[in-house]
């Protein structure tokens, strides 16, 4: 069984003789054929493709040849990343009619170069504007851990096939909180990586100033793992946990949670010796600044296209894009001005902080037919409030890993390590700090949702 | 939901002429919602008083 099988297994078992890479393949597909109905994380299979590539990995083995690190490890892509041959439609029917991708995006490159093999495209909120995957074209994505529940997105395709153990691995795609949010909710292993380090080529855009394209993993090893092979870097050596400088992310970050949240915050803070808790200035700006800027990009991106061929989209989506492209620039303009102060204080904060511990979400994963949260004591709609703790971190362009989070008691619950621009590798150490101390770790699957 | 003033839909609906687009009926509604949304945002980034030297982040290095 592929099913709940790290990429690292997988990989052994293949190169080891254990199990084919043709015979891995066609489990995963038919798990992902047979098991998602309820979960409806996939939109496409790429079955003849990924069975082509499995039987080059096989024919690699019977020949004698060293097999790359991931071979015949089967993976998805959340549907806005270019897959040569195919029409990469971001989640809707309005990019239907274009030309077929002509290379696979450059982050699927590196991980076909090293052997994993893409077998699905995932489910998305359109064009990636929104945090629910609810998608009027093809569907909703339900949670793996409550099929009545909100997976969270924009990528929340990806991140349900990880947790339903389709999958050892997914990507995705992070411009307010599209990895961390359903990450979080699923309970699933997350990194949204500094912005710019990974390669955007060949991933549907959204709001330039802060897409970042990155990963879930159902562990932590292969999140490390398929990270440095996406960044086409050798891993960076982790600085000891007890030499890092852990900060507790106070004010705006410590209000409107879970009480199981408070109390896994309190163990996991207690659990690296963290004392210090520090704010970030004018959090609620910084918000606002990444809405605009996000409202605005997308607006103009797509302002041709709403010229001619509004009724096409998710009415949802179209009214967020044409109310962004109606924008005043001078309101844009303040936002990236904003970002640049913004900017200069996050840096003077890692000077006396290396690593900063913030929730990712509020709480457990919304119903979705009762989509609010609450906020301020209020009942808020989910949609556009489940950024409340990503958004103002999207600004700055840090690097963050979503950290799930062991024995809370609760549905899917997760917090954010956030390190300076470029330091991944800080937040690998203390991530393996907490799943060692069994306070962190991919969230099993309650039993009847494992049948 | 409270109705939108006709002050808030003749704004929504001179700032599309500008960039030459129609807004249908249908959408009317919901552009008017969401620009209510993005003001109130905007409200909070434009009470900042930056330093004239403090440039857009147009090329952006974290």
């Amino acid at each position: 069984m592929t099913r709940f099988s790290s990429a690292h297994a997988i990989a052994e078992a293949i190169r080891s003789g254990k199990k084919s890479a043709v015979s891995t393949i066609q489990e995963t597909l038919n798990t992902l054929r047979t098991q998602d109905h309820g979960i409806q994380s996939v939109t496409h299979l790429f079955a003849d493709e990924a069975l082509l590539q499995a039987q080059k990995i096989d024919a690699m083995r019977q020949a004698g040849q060293t097999l790359p690190p991931l071979a015949g490890v089967p993976f998805g892509v959340k549907d806005l990343f270019d897959i040569a041959g195919h029409v990469t439609t971001a989640g809707s029917i309005v990019l239907r009619n274009m030309p077929p991708a002509q290379k696979d995006a450059a982050i699927v490159q590196r991980l076909k170069a090293a052997g994993a093999i893409p077998v699905a495209t995932l489910n998305m909120d359109e064009f990636a504007y929104g945090f629910a995957t609810v998608n009027a074209h093809y569907g909703t994505t339900h949670n793996p851990h409550d099929l009545a529940r909100m997976a969270g997105g924009s990528s929340g395709g990806s991140a349900a096939a990880v947790a339903a153990g389709f999958l050892p691995f997914a990507l995705g795609s992070d411009t307010n909180g599209s990895i961390r949010i359903p990450a979080s909710l699923c309970g699933v292993w997350g990194i949204k990586p500094t912005f710019g380090r990974l390669p955007r080529a060949g991933a549907y855009p959204f709001s330039a100033s802060l897409d970042v394209v990155g990963s879930f993993a159902s562990s932590l090893d292969d999140l490390i793992t398929t990270f440095y092979v996406m960044d086409g870097s050798t891993p960076a050596p982790e600085p000891a946990t007890d030499t890092l400088r852990v900060s507790r992310l106070g004010g705006w970050f410590a209000s409107n949670l879970a009480p199981e949240l408070v109390a896994a915050l309190d163990r996991v803070c207690a659990s690296l010796q963290t004392t210090s808790t520090v704010e970030l200035p004018e959090v609620a700006s910084a918000r606002a600044a990444s809405f605009l800027i996000t409202a605005a990009e997308g607006g103009n991106l797509h302002l041709p296209r709403l010229r001619k061929q509004a009724e096409e989209y998710d009415p949802a989506t179209r009214d967020r894009l044409i109310a962004g492209a109606l924008l005043p620039s001078s309101t844009y303009l303040q936002a990236q001005r904003f970002r640049n102060w913004f900017r200069t204080k996050i840096h003077e904060l890692f000077q006396k902080t290396d690593v900063l511990i913030a929730p990712a979400v509020m709480g457990e994963a919304p119903l979705l037919d009762a989509p609010t949260i609450m906020v301020d004591g209020k009942p808020v709609s989910a949609r556009a409030n489940l950024g409340l703790f990503t958004q103002p971190l999207s600004l700055p362009g840090l690097p963050v890993l979503c950290l799930p989070l062991k024995n809370t008691g609760s549905l899917p619950l997760g917090l954010q390590l956030v390190a300076a621009p470029g330091q991944e590798a800080a937040l690998f150490s203390v991530a393996r700090a907490l799943k060692k101390s069994g306070l962190a770790g991919c969230v099993p699957l309650p039993e009847k949702e494992m049948a | 939901m409270t109705a939108p003033s006709s002050d808030q839909e003749n704004l929504v609906r001179a700032r599309a002429t500008t960039i030459g687009l129609d807004l249908s009926p249908t959408c009317l509604p919901g552009v008017i919602s969401n620009s209510a949304l993005l003001t109130h945002y905007a409200k909070l980034v434009e009470q900042h008083t930056l330093p004239d030297t403090c440039e857009p982040a147009y090329e952006y290095i974290p």
